[in-house]
């Protein structure tokens, strides 16, 4: 049984000379939640709008639902919700209003439409909103109710492009606890963004983007276990000598060991417990250490390793 | 999907402040404007002679014929032409037409003549007056000399106030110039349609708001969409043309004919001609909304300039040196078809007008939704 949901195949996209989307693939399988981690400008809002058919592409096949996407393909449509990275409401109507609008388009029974609406309303939280219009809402509350204009018709498939930007903490954190639970009750979903915290929270599989290429695909520890770095250990230390470093260097599993402004950076690739043997080695060897902490690598590590560049400007 | 969508679209139009304000509120305000400027002169009716103030110098030997001739105009009656003030001298006159109490000066001399200040209407009279009188005391002279045996029958017929010109009017309405003001105003409320027409198609198409994206997006058919949009985009036109109707016929007293119904379709067909006109007009190029909205105004401003909203001629120069931009003219039309149905007995002209506008429409119409068909975008 074909579980895909979406299939992208060779996608080409130019403006003039520049490739936007350059020979992109993707696979998203049902139920999953699939995160399209790049910078700005690697090509992820354009990849959408073409899966959407909004935009003309050069080249590629994109299949929905295991059928071709096309502008008039409204038995689709139907099914997928969309949360666009700008927010798209009517000035002129209230949160309710602008709610049951657009779940009028894909909902015509008038009784199940107002339960949906009611329910998309108690699902981001905006009950006691619900009569204001949106210039009298704030950032965050206005990106609670762009998502629930694109989920309140319950789609099969969900597409959210950024919708966290320029949101409060607060906001931010209710927006990611409501996407997963709109997994739990059988969406799939595809989330862009460029913060890799989010991207990490709630994927279930990754797909680092960069100048429109699929870079890398897997799941959060996956595309971590590409790269070199599996931890890096930060210690304070005074009066290290360069025997110390090269000593420290020689333990197992340490490829990199940097000692300036007192303190000790050393990298390492694989192996668990790294941090207590550079610590016995330093007590071992009578030197005093004050902070220690370790870091894991994170997608902005893979990201760097795969471009040179950091994933955010 | 149809009644959903036009439902909210009336809701929307009636809460977007700057519609409200320009389509319903600001030709309320420019109706008055035009009626305290030109209001009073609508109704000529109200217009009353008064008897124009003169003096009177008589010389040392006055001349009696003329001086009795206006003796007769000077009495109060019905036909008193003139309120006479006998100075005894030319500077008591002058000083009299110099304090404004006067109009002009009539000397009684052997030739009568006439001092006057100013180029009004009553000094055009007091100068006529004199002229006329000079001419008959002439020609009575001449009958006199050559014909005296016809001389009572020349009196007899300049007595009898014979005119040789025949009012013939082209129907049983009457038409003032100003009401062309009124007309071309009620063209540009109609035409004010094409703003909401616009606006419908920058809220769904893609490449010009995040709206029309995520409208695009959702399995509403293109079709239906355009359809609800522009009926509810006609419906809350035609509704500010009815409200300015109404404060023009009951509040003002404008007289816009008997023919309320045929009105009442010109205003209607206006209104879908101005908002299929702003749906075609977005629907072209590859612009931004904010390039879109200035070619609506362009276009929208020159039609009622071309129509006579800012000069009452522009239309009648307009049909004598090129006609055809009268008969394609939106704004000239619907003017056109008001203008015919308060003067003509006859709907000749007014068929043809609403049968321009019905085809126009319909073009327009067409040719929106060919363009708006095209649901894919180079670039958004």
């Amino acid at each position: 049984m074909n579980t895909s949901v979406v299939k992208i195949e060779n996608l080409v996209k130019r403006y003039k000379e520049l490739i936007a989307v350059d020979h992109f693939n993707l696979n998203l399988e049902k139920g999953e939640i699939l995160g399209l981690l790049g910078p700005n400008g690697s090509g992820k809002t354009t990849t959408l709008n073409c899966l959407l058919s909004l935009l003309t592409y050069d080249k590629g096949n994109i299949e929905v639902f295991g059928k071709k996407m096309r502008p008039d393909s409204y038995d689709l449509k139907k099914d997928i919700g969309v949360v666009l990275q700008n927010v798209a409401l009517f000035d002129s109507l209230t949160v309710y209003e602008n709610i049951d609008f657009f779940c009028g388009l894909y909902i015509t029974d008038k009784k199940l439409r107002k339960q949906y609406v009611e329910e998309a309303i108690e699902f981001v939280e905006l009950t006691e909103f619900r009569k204001f219009y949106p210039r009298k809402l704030s950032g965050g509350l206005l990106r609670r109710l762009n998502i629930a204009c694109g989920i309140a018709h319950k789609p099969k498939l969900i597409i959210l492009d950024e919708p966290t930007v320029a949101v409060d903490p607060q906001s931010r954190n209710k927006i990611l606890e409501g996407i997963l639970d709109l997994n739990k009750k059988g969406a799939t979903i595809i989330y862009t963004s460029h913060y890799m915290e989010e991207v990490e929270q709630i994927c279930s599989r990754i797909v680092i983007m960069d100048k429109g290429k699929n870079l890398a695909n897997g799941t959060a520890n996956e595309l971590k276990m590409m790269i070199k770095n599996n931890e890096t250990i930060y210690i304070d230390v005074l009066n290290l000598t360069n025997e110390n470093i090269a000593n420290i260097k020689q333990l197992n599993h340490v490829y990199s060991a940097d000692y300036s402004n007192n303190q000790l950076v050393v990298k390492c690739n694989g192996g668990t417990h790294n941090l207590i043997h550079v610590m016995n080695y330093l007590q071992d060897n009578n030197i005093n250490f004050g902070r220690v902490h370790s870091e894991l690598p994170t997608l902005n590590d893979v990201f760097l390793e795969i471009t040179g560049k950091e994933l955010r400007d | 999907m149809f009644f959903h969508i036009f439902k909210y679209r009336v809701k929307q139009l009636f809460h977007v402040r700057e519609l409200i304000f320009w389509t319903f509120a600001f030709p309320i305000l420019l109706g008055t404007m035009f009626y305290f400027s030109f209001g009073h002169l609508l109704n000529s009716n109200d217009f009353k002679f008064k008897p124009i103030p003169v003096a009177l110098v008589s010389e040392s030997t006055p001349n009696s014929p003329f001086e009795t001739v206006l003796d007769q105009l000077g009495q109060a009656n019905d036909k008193q032409l003139f309120t006479i003030t006998k100075a005894s001298n030319n500077e008591e006159a002058l000083q009299l037409l110099k304090d404004r109490k006067i109009d002009g000066i009539i000397y009684s001399t052997e030739t009568p003549t006439v001092s006057v200040s100013g180029d009004g209407l009553n000094q055009s009279i007091i100068k006529s007056f004199i002229e006329q009188y000079l001419q008959h005391d002439y020609m009575f002279k001449q009958i006199a000399t050559n014909h005296p045996d016809k001389l009572t029958d020349s009196i007899n017929l300049m007595s009898q106030n014979i005119s040789f010109n025949k009012e013939i009017s082209f129907s049983n309405s009457k038409m003032d110039s100003l009401s062309q003001y009124f007309y071309a105003l009620i063209a540009l409320v109609c035409l004010y349609g094409s703003f909401t027409g616009l606006n419908t198609v920058i809220n769904i198409q893609a490449n010009l708001s995040a709206l029309g994206a995520r409208r695009e997006v959702s399995p509403a058919h293109k079709l239906v969409v355009i359809l609800a949009e522009f009926c509810a985009s006609v419906l809350v036109n035609f509704m500010s043309v009815l409200l300015l109707f109404f404060y023009l016929i009951v509040i003002l007293k404008i007289d816009f004919g008997s023919k309320i119904v045929l009105i009442l379709l010109t205003s209607f067909a206006g209104s879908v001609i101005g908002v299929s006109s702003g749906t075609f007009l977005g629907s072209l190029g590859k612009w931004s909304d904010k390039t879109k909205e200035s070619l609506v105004m362009a276009v929208t401003m020159i039609c009622c300039f071309l129509s006579g909203l800012m000069y009452n001629g522009m239309k009648d120069l307009i049909e004598h040196t090129c006609p055809i931009i009268n008969r394609i003219n939106p704004a000239a039309l619907i003017t056109d078809c008001l203008y015919s149905l308060n003067m003509y007995d006859t709907y000749d002209r007014f068929i043809s007008d609403i049968a321009i506008m019905g085809i126009m429409a319909f073009l327009l119409c067409i040719g929106s939704f060919l363009l708006l068909r095209r649901n894919k975008y180079a670039s958004i």
